[in-house]
């Protein structure tokens, strides 16, 4: 009588083992791989909405012929000098990145005197948000939780510190927005292919004290502008009169002559940044110095390098 | 198979860490003193006097510092405040009675006539500031 025997075997302990190793490879391989596209999915959307920023300030020059100023008052100024209370450049643009509505409710409610209490400060803006960050959107500020909604995306003062023009500081730098700017298109002699027109900055959460970056109600710091004098994302750390050290983003709560703000983002070696006529470059932490500084000037007269 | 394993794993490390080098760096620490006493909270900048290499921060605590820093010959900046109370009568914006102020001469940050010589390795430089 024939045996008969079943006609399938299975697997060795070394197969079965070999299949698990290459499994667990390939998860090793991949899953790094997701993070990456993750993030290089953010920091197109964050270069998109940089490209967003550039474009509304053209639409702004078109309408005014000039560019809206940096911010609208002296650096550190208590009292509105223009009829404006600590407003920057971010208000005028609004009806031009599709917040008319916001604009509109913005200014309604803005006050003769200094106070915060501004309706529709705190409505987060997506298209001023860099998904990268992850303090993105803050909107929630201490004390008295009503210094609004803080954006990621900061216009290029020039390559010196905020107060170098003295005690009424901020205003005649060498870039495109500082205090009280009125930039027209014709003032970038650098040639607008060559000169910074914007970047960003990593937001920090309040803590005991407030953090002025990004904030653009109550802009009275720079808080909305950065330097080209040191590189992006810096080890130098950012100045003002109120700020809290994170983790890339370090800071001295001093203000005066020596305020300054840097380029900086969670991008992986490098920062978004718009030159003037609305190109976006990914220009690295390791850019030659010089060039960097040269790109943030309007009417340096320096020789355009090609390493940006 | 054994061949394809091991380029792998070894290709995965490299993913891991990074097979790229910054630039080198050397540390460099010390103490900090202002008319006598250490500075409490600062900031101190090692940057380069011709403005080719990037500048190097780092932070003051307890009148210690210690970082890294890109060797060579280095102009150093000191910055340090302290909360001032304002003059009677007087708010900030905030209603605040007592702002920050910048308490370290402009001859040891904005027109700094400290400097450094950092060399690779370990360096230490201590800075006793005057008013």
């Amino acid at each position: 009588m024939p045996i008969i025997r079943p006609n399938h075997r299975g697997f060795t302990l070394i197969e079965l083992l070999v299949v698990i190793a290459i499994i667990a490879i390939l998860i090793g391989l991949l899953l790094p791989a997701v993070q990456k596209v993750r993030e290089a999915s953010a920091r197109a959307t964050c270069s998109n909405n940089i490209k967003q920023v550039a474009l509304g300030l053209h639409a702004h020059h078109d309408v005014y012929l000039l560019f809206p100023m940096g911010q609208q008052v002296t650096l550190g100024t208590n009292n509105p000098t223009n009829g404006n209370n600590r407003q920057c450049w971010e208000q005028p643009l609004l009806p031009y990145i599709e917040q008319g509505p916001l604009y509109a409710q913005i200014q309604a409610s803005q006050p003769t005197v200094l106070t915060f209490s501004i309706t529709g400060v705190d409505s987060k803006i997506k298209s001023l948000m860099c998904p990268s960050d992850p303090n993105a959107g803050k909107n929630v500020t201490v004390p008295g939780n009503a210094q609004g909604f803080h954006g990621n995306y900061v216009l290029c003062a020039g390559s010196t510190l905020f107060g170098d023009s003295g005690a009424t500081g901020g205003i005649a730098l060498n870039g495109m927005f500082y205090c009280l700017s009125k930039t027209k298109m014709g003032d970038v002699t650098d040639g607008t292919s060559n000169t910074l027109m914007g970047s960003e900055v990593l937001i920090a959460q309040d803590t005991t004290t407030h953090d002025l970056r990004g904030r653009y109600n109550n802009t009275w710091q720079g808080n909305t502008l950065f330097s080209t004098l040191y590189p992006p994302n810096t080890t130098v750390g950012d100045r003002s009169d109120y700020c809290n050290t994170i983790p890339k983003a370090p800071c001295q709560g001093l203000g005066g002559t020596s305020t300054v703000q840097s380029a900086r983002s969670m991008h992986t070696g490098g920062v978004n940044a718009v030159m003037a006529d609305g190109s976006v470059r990914f220009v690295r932490d390791g850019v030659t110095l010089s060039t960097w500084q040269n790109a943030g000037t309007r009417a340096g007269g320096e020789v355009a390098a090609n390493d940006l | 198979m054994r061949l394809l394993l091991l380029s792998l794993a070894v290709s995965g490390v490299c993913f891991a860490i990074g097979c790229d080098k910054g630039p080198t760096m050397a540390t460099v620490t010390g103490n900090v003193t202002f008319d006598g006493k250490p500075i409490p909270d600062g900031d101190i900048t090692f940057s380069d006097p011709e403005n080719k290499v990037a500048p190097d921060g780092g932070k003051i605590k307890n009148g210690v510092y210690t970082m890294s820093v890109r060797p060579g010959k280095k102009k150093v900046d000191i910055r340090a405040s302290k909360l001032e109370k304002l003059p009677a009568g007087q708010k900030g914006a905030m209603g605040e009675t007592e702002m920050p102020v910048d308490y370290i001469p402009g001859k040891y940050n904005q027109k700094s006539e400290l400097t450094a010589d950092v060399a690779t390795g370990a360096n230490k430089f201590d800075f006793t500031l005057t008013p």
